[in-house]
């Protein structure tokens, strides 16, 4: 049940109905079993791992608490991340990890048969284990107190607009939220909530998917340079409007039922530099790697080198918190070498202040080539692509795909104007009547005509 | 001097909300007006599941614009090929105008919905008559499976509720209609070029596909074959249609289905068997006990109906085109023939729109 599907409209509808004509915990409680019936859409086998991990952590939180030794709060945090990490790991990394020692054995002349378990990811299982493992941090680290209700932090865990590809919340944004009696929105929440859905919508719909056949063309084998640069440029506008839009969905879903999530995307390919981008950039998972891993690293406040080596390390497993592929690991690694290079500079005593303009351009371009590993199913399919374009760029140039990249590119920048003006999408709605008016038939017209057929999943949707 | 109070109206949410609301339904209709100007030079939407239903649908609209039609033969393309409705005209002493809407690899699945959704709406016949051959009713045959699952798969034609809701956009919204145009620039720029310039794309016509299908419906790319006896061709058969055979499930539920139908719609229905070389009896998997089976299952299917059950006449292997269609004679033959077989069984000759 996607975002992008009548299933899920229907689901929104009942579920919008039903919510607000409960009261107090009877709401909290359908709203557990909404989220529960949206994740087991997918796969009702891996709810119980959801139940897992949120029965573990709400335990932990409450002993770290109660624990007045500080061996006893560390030792059920400690709990707390291993059954998190091991849940993560063991579903997500168990084939990687197996499979690469294999062929690094193999590269020895030690021939080990990997044991392959073929493990079916369960949907959102790196969204929903960060957050719940922030929970237990946070309470240890004595910045928040331990939800009493089982029922409320569940809710926190498993809420189904952001359970599957976040945002990644934090308890002591989301779960008071929960807590407390929440009110019908009035007209404005009512507006900003449909606001953000529909423009979710036309990220997706319009420009996402409409992209992602020339990015799939581009990236096969024998494709024209003209073809793989148009797909380099093509993923990472129907990247970003895929994971953007669905954030905007999922924000704008959680409106309607009263609850604001946190903002995820604050037009990144407007950014200057490498930190600006990821102040830019899935803001939930950058702020989440900077609170929960980089700063306890030691951040940037020991020497220089241990400042690079944080970097690399944050990013690299930022890299293969993605997926399971040495790909992400590039992808990674690729941007820990542009926050050091950047850094670097930036401490270099007498560094000339380059343009803004240069800095976007040349940030969207390292950006787009990172994207590269990141949507090339292995780094030899990568290689291909930078071949091709490095050979003849222009060669076998589609006038058409190239029109649809500008068409989109244009679409995506003209959102993101009104992102960095009002915050976000529902800034549409502080435009005036006229303006109001063509993007209403714009998102209408676009959705009519670019809908229809199988919806195409989001591509977060397999992290 | 003091500025103006402001206008009472001018900042209220309602009056803002109904500028959108009016704007945004004026620049979609602007849209859709576009786009049915710039309809006739886009590349035919891809509504219906094949160039021959398309140009079968144009053929029927041509002929709704003109009337009612005396007589509809539908069924598979035993029944395309088979019956030849000029033929029929001719020989008819009653002299019905007669029109051939059979489908290849229809099933009578396939054929109650094509015949209650397109077919009756637009002719409003006196007489229906229902090809039919013993792969029929078969219900493990996978050519008509696939054929059915492509009727399904198109924009007009999909089932199920949310099948139901696109097909009604797809008929009513030129949006709709022209996605797959609309979503490739290039289309849409040549399309604008063609359109200033007076040239139209190629639409399915009511003339028929040249060799393929004819103006009445009635299919020609058999006519001039000749029945070879060729094992290839048996194999064919059975692999598509005879093996395994399995009666008595869907088909003859759907069978019954469209007699019940046709009989809804005040058309008298005629269940025509066609005829068959020895072949075609001998590919079954238990030869003649499979064809006394379906025999036996389409007398009981029928049982209870008004429904008439019309027996072909035999004709020698050289009316054939391969196992089961017919060649040019044998089609002509059948056809002329059938008026009388239709007053023998007692069908009425009465026209369409005749009380």
């Amino acid at each position: 049940m996607t975002f992008n599907s009548l299933q899920y409209a229907a689901f929104f509808v009942v579920v919008f109905g039903v919510h607000w004509a409960l009261r107090g915990r009877a709401r909290t409680g359908f709203l557990l079993l909404a989220s529960y019936a949206f994740y087991g859409a997918w796969d009702w086998r891996f709810l119980s791992l959801l139940v897992v991990s949120s029965v573990i952590d709400f335990v932990a939180g409450a002993r770290i608490h109660a624990a007045d030794e500080r061996r006893r709060r560390d030792r059920w945090l400690a709990l707390s991340i291993v059954a998190n990490l091991g849940i993560l790991g063991f579903f997500k990394y168990w084939d990687f990890f197996t499979d690469s020692a294999a062929d690094v054995l193999e590269a020895f002349g030690l021939d080990w048969a990997a044991p392959s378990l073929e493990i079916v990811l369960p949907v959102g299982i790196s969204f929903y284990t960060f957050q719940s493992m922030s929970y237990a941090i946070d309470i240890h680290r004595r910045r928040l107190e331990p939800c009493r209700s089982l029922l409320d932090y569940a809710t926190f865990v498993s809420f189904f607009p952001q359970l599957v590809a976040g945002p990644i919340e934090r308890a002591s944004h989301l779960l008071p939220q929960i807590e407390a009696e929440r009110r019908f929105p009035g007209v404005d929440d009512l507006v900003t909530g449909l606001t953000l859905i529909g423009a979710g919508l036309f990220r997706k719909v319009v420009i996402a998917d409409t992209l992602a056949p020339l990015v799939a063309e581009g990236h096969a084998r024998g494709a024209s340079g003209g073809a793989a640069l148009l797909a380099t440029y093509g993923f990472a506008l129907q990247i970003y409007g895929d994971f953007a839009g669905y954030t905007a969905i999922a924000r704008g879903s959680a409106r309607l039922l009263g609850i604001d999530l946190m903002v995820n995307f604050d037009a990144p390919y407007g950014a200057r530099d490498p930190s600006d981008y990821w102040r830019r950039w899935h803001i939930s998972l950058s702020t989440w790697l900077r609170d929960y891993l980089y700063i306890p690293l030691g951040g940037n406040r020991r020497s220089q080198r241990r400042t690079y080596l944080n970097l690399a390390v944050v990013m690299l497993l930022g890299g293969l918190w993605h997926g399971a592929a040495w790909t992400f690991v590039v992808w990674g690694v690729l941007h820990g070498l542009y926050l050091i290079l950047h850094r670097w500079r930036s401490t270099r005593s007498g560094a000339r202040q380059l343009p803004a303009a240069f800095g976007v351009f040349a940030m969207f371009h390292a950006s787009c080539f990172a994207f590269i590993f990141f949507r090339a199913e292995t780094l030899t399919g990568a290689g291909r692509v930078i071949s091709a374009i490095a050979s003849d760029p222009l060669g076998g140039l589609d006038s058409g795909d190239l029109l649809l990249v500008l068409g989109a590119a244009s679409l995506t920048f003209a959102l993101d104007r009104v992102v960095r003006r009002d915050g976000d999408e529902a800034g549409l709605v502080r435009s005036g009547a006229v303006l109001q008016g063509s993007m209403l038939a714009a998102l209408v017209v676009g959705l009519v005509v670019f809908s229809g057929g199988t919806p195409v999943p989001f591509v977060y949707f397999q992290f | 001097m003091t500025a103006p109070p402001p206008h009472p109206h001018v900042s209220s949410p309602r009056r803002r909300l109904l500028i959108v609301v009016v704007l945004a339904l004026a620049l979609a209709l602007l849209a859709e007006g576009m786009v049915r100007w710039l309809e006739p030079s886009l590349p035919r939407p891809a509504g219906w599941p094949d160039e021959a239903t398309a140009t079968k649908v144009s053929q029927l609209e041509a002929r709704e614009d003109r009337g009612c039609t005396d007589v509809v033969f539908v069924g598979n393309s035993m029944t395309r090929d088979d019956l030849v409705p000029s033929v029929f005209h001719q020989a008819d002493p009653a002299g019905r105008d007669a029109y051939n809407a059979a489908l290849d690899a229809a099933s009578p699945e396939l054929l109650q919905r094509w015949v209650r959704d397109e077919v009756l709406p637009r002719t409003q016949p006196a007489t229906v008559v229902i090809g039919i051959a013993s792969f029929d009713l078969n219900d493990a045959a996978s050519a008509p499976e696939a054929a059915l699952r492509a009727y399904d798969g198109a924009p007009y034609t999909a089932s199920g509720l949310a099948g139901s809701i696109e097909a009604a956009f797809t008929r009513a919204l030129a949006l709709v209609r022209n996605r797959d145009s609309l979503r490739d620039p290039e289309t849409v720029i040549e399309g604008i070029a063609d359109r200033v310039a007076g040239r139209d794309a190629p639409r399915p016509s009511p003339g028929g596909i040249p060799g393929v299908i004819a103006a009445d419906g009635h299919g020609l790319s058999r006519r001039d074959l000749t029945f070879t006896g060729a094992q290839s061709t048996i194999t064919r058969l059975r692999q598509q249609f005879l093996d395994p055979f399995e009666l008595g499930g869907d088909q003859a539920a759907a069978l019954r289905g469209l007699v019940d139908e046709v009989a809804v719609s005040g058309a008298q229905a005629v269940v025509l068997s066609l005829p068959v070389t020895d072949a075609y009896l001998r590919a079954h998997p238990d030869g003649l006990d499979d064809v006394r089976a379906y025999d036996a299952l389409l007398e009981d299917t029928l049982e209870g109906t008004e429904a008439v059950l019309v027996d072909s006449p035999d004709l020698p292997r050289t009316a054939f085109a391969d196992t089961h269609h017919l060649a040019g004679t044998g089609a002509d033959a059948l056809s002329a023939e059938l008026p009388g077989l239709l007053a023998d069984a007692g069908v009425s000759d009465r026209a369409c729109g005749a009380p």
